[in-house]
């Protein structure tokens, strides 16, 4: 595993797509800092995650959406499957190189509530709760991107998929107004991701809704091995 | 070394490889042969455990390919058809790659030591800190077969390796091969029959998905040709030569080919696969009034039976 990482964070910086990806995330989460705290000249921490992490769900898919699909397009999936490395290897290698480059910046944000704590106060339980949720939304929403890659060659055609299911997650809170099973209203519910999120967000520390966001990238990256191995039968 | 029994893959009503089984021992140099789409590039892929039969068993060094993958993965090496190279690394950081995916125990300098002596093997040291974008494909062929020594793996399996080379590079890289062949057992599959004989010891023919002959290229020209042929250039009465070779056991027919100088011919003397008539050749054209100019055996051509035999299927 460590040896994919390493190719991965490599490819990540030898070409600009790990640049470009920070270089966007820095800015946007910036100007939404600017614009819902700065410029407001307000403390609280929330407007400007409420803000950002809808865009941040449509950048996560730029950075995962390259990463099996070239594999595939150059053929380079047959050498990675015949060397001696598990299929698990190769998705969590991935997966892990793709976090350590949103969690790079990530870590760049947190000096926005340096900022804030700097100028008057601020909520730590609520800011670590919006990180803790960040941090658990994204990362499934990685695992999601890296599944759709998977499934094509085409990395635009991955990114789409990405898109479709994440929004899904994302959103099957909206839809279960359009639902008129009781049971399946229940799960969008339970397995919405905003619905998960805003209750990490409100400093509720619900092990339930933490099980479940790893449950997602878990499942993501499970079917992403099993698409691996699939392409041996 | 490696064992296939009773391969076969079905993509949906499509037959892909039916019912291949061969056993491929240490240290041979084995062809696989085969217009597109034989089957050479799926038994391949099975051998090498990117594609799962749909039945059928693969053992590598005694370690079954479904159970073991890890452990039978790790005495294969394999160049599919297009060279799977990363474009954006350099020769060094992909051939680094491959160590580490083997799971080499250097780091650091040792690593690099050892990449570098890799480099040397194959002609390489020039280029390592190229990026592989920038080589010529012959270049790219011999860092993805460089890659595959990573760790020495016993069993070499090269699908089509010099499609797309300029004639230099085939040669060369023929060159390579036939050295790896003497400390590997290396499978190598082609469409182009004079590269897999100047190269293998022995040759299997897929057709259609079937594997249709396995053999040396000598007794595959033999069995599939069912006779021999020996060319015999006599001066002397014709009727009198041809009457004393017709009389040789073994001997099949005798036609007079091609006069080559006044009582003078050359013969077509077709015997039996497996036997060696040239000494009762000698003998018997010794105690005639005639004088034997040359003998020599008539290579049939691999070729010619190869496009019969894919001609006669295709028709069937």
């Amino acid at each position: 595993m460590k040896a994919i990482y390493r190719k991965e964070m490599r490819q990540y910086f030898h070409s600009p797509i790990g640049y470009v990806f920070l270089a966007i995330f820095i800015f946007i989460n910036a100007f939404y800092f600017l614009l819902q705290n700065l410029l407001t000249r307000s403390g609280d921490i929330t407007d400007y995650f409420r803000a950002t992490i809808t865009l941040e769900m449509f950048l996560i898919p730029i950075l995962t959406m390259r990463s099996l699909s070239e594999e595939k397009k150059q053929r380079t999936d047959v050498f990675l499957c015949t060397m001696p490395v598990r299929r698990t290897d190769i998705v969590l290698g991935k997966f892990f190189a793709a976090e350590t480059v949103f969690l790079l910046g990530l870590a760049v944000t947190l000096a926005f509530p340096a900022i804030l704590a700097a100028c008057g106060s601020v909520q730590l339980a609520i800011t670590a709760g919006n990180y803790l949720g960040i941090i658990l939304v994204m990362s499934a929403f990685i695992a999601v991107g890296i599944f759709a890659s998977s499934l094509s060659e085409n990395q635009i055609v991955a990114a789409i998929i990405s898109y479709v299911i994440i929004f899904l997650l994302w959103y099957s809170y909206g839809l279960g107004t359009a639902v008129r099973s009781e049971a399946l209203l229940a799960l969008l519910n339970r397995v919405s991701m905003m619905r998960l999120y805003s209750q990490l967000v409100m400093g509720v520390l619900d092990p339930a809704a933490i099980f479940l966001e790893l449950a997602v990238t878990f499942i993501f990256l499970f079917l992403t091995a099993f698409v691996l191995e699939r392409k041996r039968g | 070394m490696i064992k296939a029994t009773h391969l076969t893959k079905r993509y949906g009503a499509n037959m892909a490889l039916y019912d291949v089984n061969f056993t491929i021992g240490k240290g041979e140099v084995v062809g696989f042969l085969g217009p597109n789409g034989a089957g050479k590039s799926t038994t391949m892929n099975m051998l090498c455990g990117y594609l799962e039969p749909t039945w059928g068993q693969v053992e590598i060094a005694g370690e079954d390919m479904a159970e073991r993958p890890l452990e039978a993965r790790r005495h294969i090496g394999y160049l599919p058809e297009i060279a799977p190279l990363y474009m954006d690394m350099t020769v060094a950081e992909q051939l680094s790659f491959a160590c580490q995916l083997r799971r080499l125990p250097y780091k650091g300098r040792a690593l690099r030591d050892y990449v570098a002596g890799l480099c040397r093997r194959t002609d390489l040291t020039d280029v390592q800190d190229r990026l592989i974008r920038n080589l010529s494909k012959g270049y790219r062929q011999r860092v993805a077969v460089t890659q595959l020594l990573a760790g020495d793996p016993e069993i070499l399996v090269l699908d089509e390796p010099t499609v797309g080379l300029d004639p230099r590079q085939t040669r060369e890289f023929r060159d390579l091969i036939r050295d790896l062949g003497r400390e590997h057992t290396v499978i190598l599959s082609s469409h182009i029959l004079s590269e897999i004989r100047s190269v293998c010891g022995r040759i299997l023919v897929f057709l259609e998905g079937e594997l249709i002959a396995d053999g040396e290229p000598e007794a595959l020209q033999e069995s599939l040709s069912g006779r021999r042929v020996l060319l015999a250039e006599v001066r002397g009465e014709r009727q009198t030569v041809t009457a004393a070779l017709e009389a040789i056991g073994d001997v099949l027919s005798v036609k007079p080919d091609e006069q080559t100088g006044p009582e003078q011919w050359l013969y077509r003397v077709s015997h039996r696969p497996g036997t060696d008539i040239r000494a009762q050749v000698y003998d018997t054209l010794k105690t005639l009034p005639c004088t034997l100019l040359t003998l020599r055996p008539q290579e049939v051509s691999l070729e010619s039976l190869y496009l019969q035999i894919t001609q006669e299927r295709e028709g069937a």
